[in-house]
């Protein structure tokens, strides 16, 4: 029995590079291999291990009755585990239609949550599915906002309920134990990366080793991760993205938004960007 | 009294309709191989072995699987006969989606066939024609790469779940299923079908279960099974490509390839036994391969040409 160490962010927060550097740090601070699929931190809403580990098909249920039946994957999951388990989430911290945490408090032995400017996060998420700005903005603002709808089509992830930006910050924030979250930012990560990522490591419980912490830095610093990109590709990149790592600075909205662009998002975000310092 | 259907060879009677299934055309007084009842199932099994969210097994094999709202199933420890108590009887299409998929594979399992999450085409090779499978988990498009075999004149014989038996001579043979395929809207759209003339899989599903022509789906006699491709999708063409595996290689990617595997391990009674089939029926297939595609349904022309061709060459 064990259980997870939940990775938690809206999306385009920067949770794959989070990933990739605790892979990195817990191999000794190696290098990414990009022609390979991350398998560090395997996401939450795995389609495949719900099917395989209740034993029924997913795409035959409709979605609140997935909802419902995933906590009993991660609790299955918990007691065949020896070791805790990573996930990557996108979620929004919610209830079941039945009632009970999504991630349920039994198997949960921890939570990061990786915050970042949402105006930057409408630029990054622009780029990355290959929608224009406007909608970009309408979906940090939807409040029915969900990834992986099974709707016309079925992917491979299940259905993420996410909401507004702000509901998902605020909801994963407010967490109590054993959920209540190491809160990370994004530019954090960016301008004090060996400090940021000592306090992850730290968090997981792993032994901190500043050699390989710096090692781990330079593996996943930002460039690093755009040239192996530009080598071998990124298994994760949507198809109508050109790359996957594409910026990855902080306050390019500034450049990018216009006023309208600004004022909106702004105005609707301005209590959670006030606790984040996102002035 | 019932309808008598034929699946897998197998003379299936049920106490309702299964539309989905093809009639009985062999012998009058052939035995039924499998009964399909209504009745009630118990709310829990006795003597339990395990106890799932969803399956139960009882000590003599005898498994419950249920979804609230819909059906509870009880199948037999031989795999014979399957009790079906309806919470939807409204709903008959869900509760037959998941009688046809889970419920099936557990009774198959119990019968010695086991259930590949494969689709599966008939091919020409110059040894005559032979069963092709694509493996995939849900969500890479099985279903949509069967439409696009069928679309060129190819007939399948199932588009989700391929079922596989071993003869005496170790050889892995697939087992038509049944003549539907299941696709989203999208895809339903894409390949011309009018969404309000087929079925849909559930009430409130954008999912339609589409019935086939008889030239699109090969019911005579189960066919060896020439080729296993697991099939990953890409989206970088730098990641595409095919790439042989053997031995031990192969035979752990048709053991993930299972349907629901480890859900099936956990209710299997004899689990060494369960193992040693699988593997067997690894062995028993001339060829395995991984098959990298780029995502697109653009692109399964290309696949399926390239397939087609090296099968009909035997360059295998």
């Amino acid at each position: 029995m064990s259980g997870f160490y939940w990775l938690a962010s809206y999306p385009k927060s920067g949770n794959t590079w989070l990933r990739l550097a605790l892979n990195s740090y817990c191999n000794g601070g190696v290098e990414t291999d990009f022609s390979r699929q991350l398998a560090f931190a395997p996401a939450a809403s795995s389609r495949r291990r719900f099917d395989e580990l209740l034993g029924v098909a997913s795409s035959d249920l409709l979605p609140e009755e997935i909802q419902t039946l995933r906590p009993r994957m991660y609790q299955m999951q918990a007691l065949a585990a020896r070791e805790p388990i990573f996930n990557k989430v996108h979620d929004a911290w919610q209830l079941t239609p039945a009632g009970e945490p999504l991630f349920p408090a039994d198997v949960t032995l921890g939570c990061i949550y990786v915050v970042r400017d949402p105006r930057d996060v409408a630029l990054s998420l622009a780029g990355h599915v290959g929608m224009d700005l406007d909608r970009a903005i309408d979906f940090l603002l939807n409040e029915t906002a969900t990834l992986c709808l099974q709707s016309g089509w079925l992917l491979e992830q299940l259905p993420q309920f996410l909401g507004t930006w702000s509901h998902h910050v605020q909801n994963w924030m407010a967490l109590p134990a054993p959920w209540a979250p190491l809160l990370v930012r994004y530019e954090d990560m960016l301008a004090q990366p060996v400090e940021s990522l000592a306090r992850i490591v730290e968090y997981c419980g792993w032994g901190v080793d500043q050699e390989r912490l710096e090692l781990t830095v330079a593996a996943t610093r930002f460039e690093r991760l755009q040239a192996a990109e530009a080598t071998h590709g990124f298994s994760e990149r949507p198809q109508r993205s050109a790359r996957f790592f594409r910026e990855g600075r902080s306050g390019a909205w500034r450049e990018r938004l216009t006023d309208s662009q600004r004022y909106r998002l702004e105005d609707s975000t301005v209590a959670m960007r006030s606790q984040f310092g996102y002035s | 009294m019932g309808d008598d259907y034929r699946l897998c060879g197998w003379r299936v009677r049920s106490d309702f309709p299964l539309p989905d299934l093809l009639p009985w055309i062999g012998a009058p007084l052939a035995p039924v191989d499998l009964h399909v009842e209504l009745g009630e199932v118990e709310a829990r099994l006795a003597d339990l072995l395990y106890e799932g969210p969803i399956l139960q097994m009882s000590a003599d094999g005898t498994c419950r699987f249920a979804i609230e709202g819909v059906a509870v199933y009880r199948i037999a420890s031989d795999g014979r006969s399957i009790c079906v108590q309806p919470h939807l009887p409204k709903d008959f299409s869900a509760l037959r989606t998941f009688l046809l998929g889970s419920v099936l594979a557990i009774a198959c399992q119990r019968r010695g066939v086991l259930p590949l999450h494969a689709c599966c085409v008939r091919l020409a090779t110059p040894a005559g024609d032979r069963a092709v499978a694509f493996s995939a988990p849900s969500g890479v498009g099985k279903s949509t790469l069967a439409t696009a075999f069928m679309r060129r004149g190819y007939s399948i014989l199932a588009d989700d779940v391929t079922l596989l038996a071993l003869d005496s001579q170790q050889r892995t043979w697939a087992l038509p299923t049944f003549p539907r395929v299941k696709l989203w809207r999208d895809t339903l759209e894409r390949f011309g079908y009018e969404a309000g003339s087929v079925e849909r899989v559930r009430q409130g599903m954008d999912k339609f279960s589409v019935g086939l022509q008889s030239a699109e789906f090969s019911d005579a006699a189960p066919l060896e099974l020439a080729a296993l491709y697991h099939v990953e999708r890409v989206n970088d063409a730098r990641h595409a490509g095919q790439e042989p595996i053997m031995g031990l290689g192969a035979s752990i990617r048709f053991s993930h390839s299972i349907y629901q595997a480890p859900a099936l391990m956990q209710i299997a009674l004899d689990k060494a036994a369960h193992f040693t089939l699988a593997t067997r029926m690894a062995a028993g297939i001339q060829s395995h391969a991984v098959l990298r595609q780029l995502s697109g349904i653009e692109y399964l022309d290309g696949l399926i040409s390239r397939i087609v061709t090296l099968h009909a060459g035997g360059e295998l």
